[in-house]
């Protein structure tokens, strides 16, 4: 029950978060210098069909009004219509995301699995020559721009060895294989850096975890040095990398926008840039929403995973 | 793409960082770390070089020369050059300038607009404070590269104002740990206050904070510069902020996409050149942040432990003694042990400790802090932090040596034969485990039983050692029980593989004074019971003189006086005894006379070759700068001569148990 509690709690405390996503979302895009009144009837139109126009598409409101109308409808999944397409932008932002999700997930994975592995190994022989050699590959990694590397993966592993498609992606509800080989190389250039992260947070809070006192107190009741470091220190020092995802969730949902255009790649990152450069304010708007509301179930679900994780935060 | 920008990750322990608050010494520890100087030094060295890239550069990074476009390197062109043939190094070169142009320019607008924002919105407090926070968490939900392209677009292209944007949402960090600042100031403050009076208590607030919250500022913002950088790239490759007039390392990349086969030297140099700057902001920031001693990754306790197995736990091989009367399973045999670290001829922390203790007996070790008495018992079990070795002695439990005694063999003898309880009962479990987990752990160390029959067992030994509703309570976490009951699941767990001997470290030191008889009495009803040999490391005299059969009255590594504790007590022999016992608040039973030792204990590089006590003693002598040997228990030249005085009658210890 305790956990019930903590995800009502948690649920309640990212309502008034996503309101301010959303204000910030609308005034921001509404700010934006782009007319797309301009965009869509070119310079040489009269003032009358731009006047008419403005009208159309609800530009002579007041922009509380607007904020309320977009507002509204957003709770009820309508995001409006795009508009130079005129398609819906929910519908096109379910697509566009699934793709961007799909390859921040598996670059996820991949983070977790081998930084925490590396730091693993780092903290567990700490000023070694293994570990001077991670801490060195970790450091460098933690610099790399993902999309210089999205660069250099795909011109060796696409272009030269021709592993991995170049160029390109193959949705998972098609093809899994083909979906697979797609999501690879952008996948493992989002991973190299928040890796990075990942490994120098664990190996820190791992090396101050195996210098608790219950580590010397298990040593003393003869409890195996694996099973201590494995099933107690690793857990106990998994607790504080949980909020280090949810952070490097959001930053790789960013980097993602800039390695699918290195991969040539229709996600999110593509419709949000176009929707900028246009004035589309209602899918950047939509889109932008979506983003930050995917960001606020991360850190839902990271908060229940401390919590199961760490008990002294459930509520009693 | 990392953001240590934000709080939590690398970001800095704001309480750890208030110690080192004072300026100067900051400044001058950052200048004796070599990481931070030569990082530091070479940022100053590319500041030098993008001021004179004029000089510097061997073409105007913007002339295009058609004729010798997309060349490899050559002697005219060390890089090659690009699509429309601008030399690559010309353009890197000029492409510092925008990148340290670029991160200085959001660092320095992210600190002013992010501390401000922090120091007002933390004063005010209330709704403010509420609506800040929120703000602040929206900002972080939604990724910086986005935020980035739409302030882009808000504030007008180019580059300058492209940074403006990506300087405000990193103000958002900086905000935090302003705020964070504020209100721990404030909390000591209003305490202060009431003393203070009408004194200026924004001033007071103000002047306080930046100085706590610099150190943290300066690592940060060296952080945030390699990260800002990052962000120009993005910016660049993606085509916003981009100028004609201006040379970044981003936009490099952009043009090089299209011609990655061609010349692929377009796309390796400027992404090594913003991987290297990068690195050096990070460098220089966590140069920064190991020497004001934030840095928590210099530990190797664990080192020992969970890598090499098998190694022996002294620097000398185990020394033959002729086997005694001594093998009955419940004897613990220490004679003669010393413990040094740092080596062979390092500095000795135990010197030449011997005692016996039998089975139904107990041992107590009494003294000061810093005497050794907690080095011995980590010896006793070979759990001596790296770099501290037995150099010399013998430890026999049932007969069995455990001095140089494989990993192996200590690891049977932990718990199984010795077992051991600790001071803190809290942090000596596992918050994120259950008690029944850790009990079942702790018998499944030594008996090969199923999960069902560990969690029996621990349930058998939760009742052993009192606590109530033992089944119910093996699905508890640690903090769900009080001191007194977390150590008794201490002694529980201590138990779990039925050990002869037990050592027990303080174990009421840190309980409330009314608990600390009951756990007492519970490990004295559990010595009689199962027949334990008990040490118990103290400095309650009270305690000694209730439980324990002997006591080794331990100085400056010493034992200086050994024997029963009635006599010990009632007719003490070593100054250093009846100094102990004069100190004692319920022992001496004259409270109003109650004294306190003079001086305290030498570290363990100042113990002298004599007597060690010498220097606090009240009846030292020249004779006491020779070293001096234990003799009928006592270690002290003048101990004939002198006529201490010890406690009048032996019940009056109890009125500190009860």
């Amino acid at each position: 029950m305790p956990l019930v509690k903590l995800a009502r709690d948690r649920l309640l405390a990212s309502i008034p978060t996503l309101i301010a996503v959303s204000l910030i979302v609308f005034f921001l895009a509404r700010a934006t210098s782009i007319d797309p009144v301009v965009q869509i009837l070119g310079q040489t139109a009269s003032s009358a069909d731009r006047a008419q126009l403005a009208q159309q598409l609800g530009l002579n409101d007041s922009l509380i009004a607007q904020y309320w109308r977009w507002l509204t409808d957003a709770v009820r999944g309508d995001l409006g219509e795009s508009f130079f397409t005129h398609l819906s932008v929910s519908t096109t932002i379910m697509e566009r995301l699934s793709v961007t999700l799909s390859i921040v997930a598996v670059a996820t994975l991949l983070a977790v699995v081998v930084g925490v592995g590396l730091g693993i190994v780092g903290a567990t022989r700490p000023g070694s020559f293994v570990d001077n050699v991670l801490s060195t590959g970790i450091i460098s990694g933690l610099a790399l721009p993902s999309f210089w590397l999205a660069m250099l993966l795909a011109l060796f592993f696409g272009v030269q060895l021709g592993w991995f498609p170049a160029v390109g992606f193959v949705p998972i509800g098609e093809d899994f294989v083909g979906w697979l080989r797609t999501v690879t190389l952008p996948a493992v250039a989002l991973a190299v850096p928040a890796g990075a992260v990942f490994a120098r947070q664990m190996r820190s809070s791992l090396i101050e975890t195996l210098d608790k006192d219950y580590v010397v107190t298990l040593l003393a009741r003869g409890v195996n040095p694996r099973r201590i470091l494995f099933s107690y220190a690793v857990k106990n020092a998994l607790v504080p990398l949980l909020s280090v995802v949810s952070i490097q969730v959001a930053i790789m949902i960013g980097a993602s926008f800039v390695v699918e255009t290195v991969f040539g790649i229709q996600g999110l990152g593509t419709y949000l840039i176009d929707a900028i450069v246009k004035g589309d304010y209602p899918a950047l708007e939509g889109a932008a929403l979506a983003v930050g509301l995917v960001v606020i179930i991360v850190n839902f679900v990271v908060d229940i995973a401390y919590g199961v994780a760490n008990p002294k935060v459930r509520p009693q | 793409m990392s953001n240590p920008v934000r709080p939590t990750t690398q970001a800095v322990d704001i309480s750890a960082t208030r110690a080192s608050a004072a300026p100067r010494r900051t400044v001058h520890r950052i200048l004796s770390s070599r990481k931070a100087v030569i990082s530091g030094a070479i940022i100053l060295g590319l500041i030098v070089i993008a001021i004179a890239a004029p000089l510097i550069a061997p073409y105007d990074p913007l002339a295009p020369d058609p004729s010798n476009a997309l060349s490899g390197p050559t002697a005219a062109h060390w890089l090659g050059t690009d699509d429309i043939g601008r030399d690559t190094l010309s353009r890197l070169i000029y492409g510092i300038r925008t990148s340290l142009i670029a991160s200085f320019e959001a660092v320095i607008i992210a600190v002013v607009l992010g501390v401000g924002l922090g120091l007002l919105i933390g004063y005010a407090s209330g709704l403010a404070d509420r609506i800040g926070m929120r703000v602040a968490d929206a900002f972080q939900a939604l990724p910086p590269i986005l935020l980035a392209l739409v302030l882009a677009s808000v504030i007008g292209t180019g580059l300058v104002n492209a940074m403006v944007g990506v300087g405000i949402i990193f103000a958002v960090s900086f905000f935090r740990i302003t705020r964070g600042e504020v209100l721990v100031q404030r909390e000591l403050l209003y305490v202060k206050a009431a003393r203070v009076g009408g004194f200026r208590l924004r001033a007071i607030l103000f002047r306080e904070i930046l100085p706590n919250i610099a150190p943290t500022l300066v690592v940060q913002g060296a952080i945030a510069l390699g990260m800002a950088l990052l962000v120009e790239a993005m910016l660049g490759f993606l085509g916003v902020g981009q100028e004609t007039t201006q040379v970044s390392w981003g936009t490099m990349l952009n043009a090089a996409q299209q011609y990655q086969l061609l010349q692929p030297v377009m796309t390796i140099a400027p992404g090594l050149a913003i991987t290297a700057v990068v690195l050096l902001f990070n460098l220089l920031g966590d140069g920064i942040n190991e020497s004001i001693g934030n840095d928590r990754n210099r530990s190797g306790r664990a080192k020992a432990w969970f890598v090499r197995s098998g190694a022996p736990s002294t620097s000398r091989p185990p020394a033959v003694v002729e086997t005694t009367a001594a093998s009955d399973p419940a004897t613990l045999a220490v004679s003669n042990l010393s413990v040094v670290t740092g080596g062979e001829g390092g500095t000795e922390l135990v010197s030449a400790v011997s005692f016996e203790v039998r089975r139904g007996e107990t041992v107590a070790l009494v003294g000061e802090s810093g005497c050794g008495k907690s080095m011995t018992a980590k010896a006793l079990m070979g759990l001596l932090p790296p770099g501290v070795a037995v150099s010399e002695g013998s430890v026999r439990v049932g007969g069995v040596e455990l001095v140089g005694a494989d990993s192996r063999t200590l690891r049977d003898v932990r718990g199984n034969r010795i077992g051991m309880i600790f001071q803190d009962s809290i942090s000596s479990l596992s918050p994120v485990h259950t008690i029944g987990r850790q009990l079942s752990d702790a018998v499944r160390a030594h008996k090969r039983v199923s999960r069902k029959e560990a969690r029996r067992s621990a349930a058998e030994l939760l009742t052993l050692v009192g606590v109530p509703n033992a089944e119910a309570r093996l699905s508890d976490y640690p903090h769900q029980f009080s001191g007194g009951m977390a150590q008794r699941v201490g002694i529980a767990a201590a138990l779990a593989g039925d050990p002869d001997v037990l050592i027990a470290d303080e174990p009421t030191t840190a309980l409330d004074v009314t608990i600390q008889a009951r756990v007492l009495d519970l490990l004295m009803e559990l010595r009689d019971r199962l027949g334990l040999a008990v040490v118990l490391i103290t400095h309650d005299l009270g305690v000694v003189a209730d439980s324990a059969d002997r006591v080794a009255v331990m100085y400056a590594g010493q034992v200086v006086e050994y024997g029963e504790v009635g006599s010990v007590f009632a007719r003490p022999q070593h100054p250093y005894t009846q100094a102990l016992l004069d100190a004692s608040p319920g022992v001496g039973s004259r409270v109003e006379e109650m004294a306190t030792i003079p001086g305290s204990v030498p570290p363990p590089w100042e113990w002298s070759s004599g007597c060690r006590f010498a220097d606090r003693c009240a009846f030292a002598s020249r004779a006491c700068s020779t070293a001096v040997p234990l003799v009928n228990g006592v270690r002290c030249v003048r101990a004939d001569e002198l006529q201490l005085r010890g406690l009048r009658r032996e019940g009056a210890s109890s009125d500190s148990t009860t």
